[in-house]
């Protein structure tokens, strides 16, 4: 396929095969910056801007950077003229092996571009998903804070919008297989014709990984990154509807999504680091039906439902019964998943999503739990209790949700949640610890309503 | 900054730093080879077992690619190391499961990945040893006679009898696990065969004459017939010590038989599974004290795992054994060291190199033995420091340079350990939910190879002048991301009086550089600058005495100040001039020092007594903690540290190879595992195999103490290992603090923190009961 964009600068027309990755064209075009750390989205060396969002460049497919603007650290300066950041990371002492440092001070960049005067738990954060096993983080964050004193964050220009307003050129071949519609209506019509052959793609996060290790195999390709509509998030009589490729860093940052469901809002926030967030959809999330995946935890108290559409029409599937089983969901072959409905809650709903990953950040759940109830004088009334990460799917705790409503919140009431909940859920592996981490997480919840 | 000297010291930034900013300098797979393959590998997949045959399926076309076997090797079937015990490629039997079978060589990666899966292997399983325990009780015979390696004794006085009149005797085991350095550049080397019949091997890593040296040996090639170049290393901390001499050698392999450049890069995947990681170890300790906290005897039982062959698994044994006692002057005691084999992927080198695995052990033995006690672990720590003129159990020693008082006092003025001790106690009770813990620990690190090591390896080190005004230093110490490109041309600035921006370090390259030793052991600074600035003296008197035969300073004598030849009145020759006037010499603008041996010490090896460092650098460690206990996650918030390296060439350097090493040992305290499963790493991934983030990461403060050794270059020590060797038990014994909990193994992960509250608990009921 031919896709036009433009990199560091240069308007360019490249010859690429649609899944090409965007690390190997920018390294073909001599673009050595971004490296390959580990080509699964979890180092962060490969991370670069496109149309001044972070991503990594391993996880981004050439179909989907047609039109787009890419910013590598080459673009921002060489050693004979440096950029301000660039500048920074040498004086502060930020640099040694030098590997993971393009992708560093890109990072940086993107953090700044959002916030130009960051604290240190807001770099770390913005930080996060970029691995340096060299300086201890320490000179890289103070890097950062230079340049943030410099004004750097202020002279970034905002997103200019679309490098042109045509589709990518197929040749005859990828367009027997290769699909990227605009509109909803036709994206259902090739899902309709082309079954269970077709491979949707949207953020890519766990397509790239999977295509890799050999998990996947690709017929056709369904691309829904034009699809504009799907990334809405809209409120609507008593409704807020989250589009399916509506990405965490979306949800995490929607103001909506923020003030009634913060629950969810957490999960998203929680989910990976910024190079992630900025491409990994909710459609995604729940599609792949993973066990450890996070938003349909918070999804299960909230009350949300599934939309599913197809030529034949729109169906809601509560959450609950959206998946089927180990990696498998009730979506059937000629539907494809357009996003959540959830009803607005009352204002008195209390909620809250906890997650127990491995390390603090860029990890997957162990253990996830989201509880929602309302307290009305001392009494808890509609106790909704997930939790993720313990078997094929996440699953509601109906015995321990059926034990506290109506009941009047004490910590003793607490304690007998925290023994109840561990002893509903049945873990396939570390069982003991995650039965007690479960349950004390469910207290938290309970304790933290009775302090407020 | 220091009043002395104008380079060394400062702040001036590291050399190669906006190259690597900019996203301009070049790694391996940065670089485009003309007609360059691919190479891969084919992998045992068992444990153990007898190869019976490589068979290869007849509908794929391998008149496509090229295939690698042990029958295709020139020399011998070794990669060279310490022993020459491990097959470049299993030929007869398999000895674990990642060991290289066979190799494959294609023009990408596409039919790479067809022909790979095109191999298949018979072997015979034979039943495997996959733990230490097993290895010693001999359940099956995989290496040498017995399964042990090597075997390491000191003592000193009389630990047997010593026990007898202790107060009390403390007991302890210690365990820790493999460790993965995860580089953020994986390992890659490329080889391109010459017309000439010459090959060139270049790549990344730590040492390019131990490349050099397995290259030779298993070629059968002349050593002027192989060339060694090291490309831009992405990290290393040990990693590339010993595995580019494996990939180098696959490399080479593919390219004599394909006559083409053959290039090999692990994607993270393999390097994960296949490389080498740190020891695993179980340390048993017995100490005999006296009710006022004195030590009076020890009795130290170390087992490291070596994996399936040596690597460096004997000078790793060594290092731990010698440091089993830590910063403590104990004057009884007893070490026994064994390294044994097991069907496991060989374990090799890895910053610290055997003391981070000695010192967990002893340091988390004092905070075991001032529980015992009732006392404060600093109490007891400051009661037993070796101090100048306290000897260690090898019978050395030191009258100078001893700082772990300094240090340790240093740190708990910083952190303010003491009172934050008292005010966590008081807060933790009022929070039961979330607890906060301190903890503190030291360490040490002989820098240097051991005992006459430095002697015996004689590095060399050269300089010259440039045509363009340029000194150049031509060593085979690599920049891997420590500094080494900075620092040895700092060293050189200071001792011509140029400034930094003159000096440059030279690619090492084996056909250019002499040989001034591996780049490993902490040894660059202190034994290598030492050697650069003795060649920079060199190259001044040269230059100053052919001088004074040119007819225009005709009989004058002159002397070498300040980046300047002087004679005496107005004769002020700055150095560059003097270069000039002298370009018709070029031998006198280049000199050639071989390390010349310090005076003083002496190493017994047959005994294992006597000075087995020159000099030690001292570290102590406060780490803060956080404990959420609903959750069992541990959160370190904040590091002090106080480091002792003789003199901070860099200090800006010096801070980063703290506070790096430092988040390498947490991470080891609590975070990196890699699974095992018959005899495999079950990590795969960077999100299996875990490294600090950001988020993971405390608050660093560092401070430098600079106590300047004799006969270092400006005084300087070995300081990359140490904060690697120091972290893990600060942060452990700050959870322990947290969480009233006494952890004995790392990593201390969620699982193991669980259990161990979980016995607490019980045996409160037990006792209630």
């Amino acid at each position: 396929m031919k896709i036009t964009c433009v990199i560091n600068g240069t308007l360019r027309v490249l010859d690429a095969r649609p899944l090409d990755r965007l690390l190997d064209i920018l390294r073909n075009l001599g673009l050595t910056g971004a490296k390959e750390g580990c080509g699964e989205g979890e180092c962060g060396a490969c991370a670069v801007l496109l149309d001044g969002e972070l991503v990594n460049s391993c996880m981004v497919p050439a179909i989907q950077v047609h039109g787009r603007t890419v910013l590598t650290a080459e673009g921002l300066g060489a050693p004979e003229n440096p950029d301000i950041l660039q500048k920074a990371f040498l004086e502060e002492g930020a640099v040694q092996c030098g590997f993971c440092i393009p992708g560093m001070v890109m990072a940086s960049r993107a953090l700044l571009a959002r916030i130009p005067h960051p604290d240190r738990p807001a770099i770390r954060t913005g930080l996060a998903g970029n691995l340096c096993r060299c300086t201890g983080y320490e000179k890289i964050i103070r890097a950062v804070e230079k340049a943030a004193g410099m004004g750097y964050g202020e002279g970034i220009p905002p997103f200019a919008g679309p490098v042109c307003d045509y589709p990518p050129e197929f040749s005859d071949e990828e367009r027997k297989s290769f699909f990227q519609p605009s509109s909803i209506a036709e994206a259902m019509e090739i899902r309709a014709e082309y079954g269970d052959e077709i491979t949707f793609l949207a953020g890519t996060t766990d397509f790239f990984p999977d295509l890799k290790n050999g998990k996947v195999e690709v017929k056709k390709v369904l691309d829904l990154s034009r699809v504009e509509e799907l990334r809405a998030i809209t409120r609507k009589d008593g409704k807020l509807f989250v589009g399916a490729c509506a990405s965490d860093s979306m949800i995490m940052e929607h103001p909506d999504v923020l003030s009634l469901f913060p629950a969810l809002a957490r999960a998203a926030e929680l989910s990976g680091a910024r190079a992630v967030q900025n491409r990994a959809t909710l459609g995604g999330n729940l599609a792949s039906a993973s066990g450890a995946a996070d938003l349909p935890v918070p999804l299960l108290v909230l009350g949300a439902s599934v939309i599913l559409g197809s030529l034949r029409g729109e169906r809601l599937v509560p959450m609950e019964e959206f998946f089927a089983g180990y990696r498998q969901t009730v979506l059937k072959n000629d539907e494809m998943l357009l996003g959540v409905s959830l009803s607005i809650p009352p204002a008195t709903l209390r909620q809250a999503f906890y997650k127990r990953g491995s390390r603090a950040a860029l990890t997957l759940s162990r253990i996830s739990v989201a509880c929602s109830a309302v307290l009305e004088e001392g009494t808890l009334k509609d106790v909704r209790i997930a939790a993720g990460s313990m078997s094929a799917f996440p699953v509601r705790l109906p015995e321990t949700e059926k034990s506290l409503s109506g009941k009047r919140l004490s910590a003793e009431l607490a304690d007998d949640a925290a023994d109840s909940a561990s002893r509903e859920i049945n873990p396939r592996k570390s069982g003991e610890f995650r039965k007690t981490v479960t349950g004390n997480l469910v207290r938290k919840f309970l304790l933290s309503l009775l302090q407020n | 900054m220091d009043e002395t000297t104008a380079v060394v010291g400062s702040p001036v930034p590291r050399t190669d730093g906006l190259a690597k900013a900019c996203g301009s300098a070049q790694f391996l797979d940065d670089l485009n080879i003309d007609g360059c393959w691919i190479g891969g590998t084919v992998r045992a997949q068992v444990p153990r077992g007898k190869l019976r045959e490589i068979r290869l399926d007849p509908s794929f076309d391998w008149g496509r690619v090229v295939l690698v076997t042990a029958r295709d090797l020139p020399g011998i079937n070794a990669v060279s190391m310490i022993r020459d015990d491990y097959p470049a490629l299993a030929d007869l039997l398999i000895s674990f499961p990642t060991q290289a079978v066979a190799l494959v060589a294609a023009p990408d990666q596409e039919t790479l990945g067809e022909a790979l899966a095109a191999v298949s292997l018979d072997v015979e399983e034979l039943p495997p040893i996959l733990t230490v325990e097993d290895s010693i009780a001999c359940t099956q015979v995989i290496w040498g006679e017995n399964n042990i390696m090597d075997e390491y004794s000191i003592a000193s006085g009389n630990a047997a009898e010593a026990f007898e009149t202790a107060d009390l005797i403390v007991e302890g085991t210690y365990r820790t696990k493999h460790q993965e350095h995860v580089y953020l550049e994986t390992q890659g080397m490329a080889a391109l065969p010459g017309e000439d019949g010459s090959l060139e091997v270049i790549g990344s890593m730590q040492c390019p004459y131990y490349v050099h040296s397995a290259l030779v040996k298993a070629l059968g090639f002349p050593p002027e017939k192989v060339r060694v170049r090291q490309t831009v290393t992405g990290g290393a901390f040990g990693g590339k010590e010993d595995y580019p001499s494996i990939l180098g050698l696959h490399a080479a392999l593919l390219a004599l038989k394909s006559g083409r450049p053959v290039k090999m890069v692990y994607d993270r995947k393999e390097d994960l599974l296949c490389t080498t990681k740190r020891h695993p170890s179980v340390i048993r300790h017995r100490t005999g004290v006296k009710k006022d906290g004195t030590l009076t005897a020890a009795e130290i039982d170390i087992v490291l795992d070596g994996g399936a062959f040596t690597t460096m698994s004997k000078v790793v044994l060594s290092r731990s054994i010698l440091h089993a006692t830590g910063c403590y002057f104990i004057p009884h005691v007893s070490v026994r060291a064994r390294a044994v084999a097991t069907n496991t992927p060989p374990n090799g080198a890895y910053r610290g190199f055997g003391v981070p695995q000695s010192n967990f052990a002893i340091e988390r033995h004092m905070d075991r033995i001032a529980e015992a006690l009732g006392m404060d672990p600093l109490d007891l720590r400051k009661k037993n420091l070796l101090k100048n003129g306290s000897s260690f159990p090898y019978g050395q020693v030191l009258d100078e340079g001893m700082s772990a008082e300094l240090v340790l006092d240093k740190v708990v003025e910083m952190s303010g350990y003491r009172e934050k001790r008292r005010l966590f106690d008081e807060e933790n009770r009022k929070n039961p939910f979330f607890r906060k813990g301190i903890g503190l620990s030291l360490g040490l690190h002989g820098g240097g190879f051991t005992g006459s090591g430095e002697e015996t390896i004689s590095g060399s080190a050269s300089v010259r002048v440039t045509g363009g005004g340029k000194v150049e230093v031509l060593v085979s110490s690599v920049e891997m991301g420590q500094g080494a490109s900075t620092v040895l041309p700092m060293i050189a600035a200071e001792t011509l009086g140029l400034d930094l921006e003159s000096v440059v370090h030279h690619v090492p390259d084996t056909s250019v550089v002499p040989n001034s030793g591996p780049t490993v052991a902490s040894r660059t600074t202190m034994y290598v600058g030492k050697t650069v600035q003795d060649a920079c003296i060199s190259l001044v008197e040269q230059m100053a005495e052919k001088a004074a035969e040119l007819e225009e300073f005709a009989g004058k004598r002159f002397s070498f100040d300040k980046g300047a030849f002087t004679a005496g009145g107005n004769d002020r020759i700055p150095f560059f001039d003097m270069a000039k006037r002298l370009a018709s010499f070029p031998g006198i603008l280049s000199a050639t020092v071989q390390y010349r041996p310090i005076p003083g010490f002496s190493w017994d090896e047959a005994s294992y007594t006597g000075d087995a460092y020159k000099a030690y650098a001292w570290i102590a460690d406060v780490v803060e903690v956080e404990v959420d206990m609903d959750t069992f996650e541990i959160m370190p918030r904040k590091a002090y540290i106080s480091a002792e390296m003789g003199k901070a060439i860099s200090p800006v350097l010096a801070e980063g190879q703290i506070e790096g090493g430092s988040l390498q040992a947490f991470g080891y305290a609590y975070l990196e595992d890699v699974g095992m499963k018959n005899g495999s790493y079950t990590a795969a991934h960077l999100n299996q195999y875990l490294i600090p983030t950001t988020l993971d990461t405390p608050d660093f403060s560092v401070d430098l103490q600079e106590v300047p050794f004799s006969w270092g270059p400006y005084g300087a020590k070995g300081l990359g290992e140490l904060p690697m060797d120091s972290g893990a038990p600060a942060l452990v014994a700050a959870v322990g603090h947290a969480a009233g909990v006494f952890p004995e193994e790392i990593p201390v992960a969620g699982e193991y923190l669980h259990s161990l509250l979980r016995g607490k608990k019980q045996e409160r009921k037990a006792g209630e009961k």
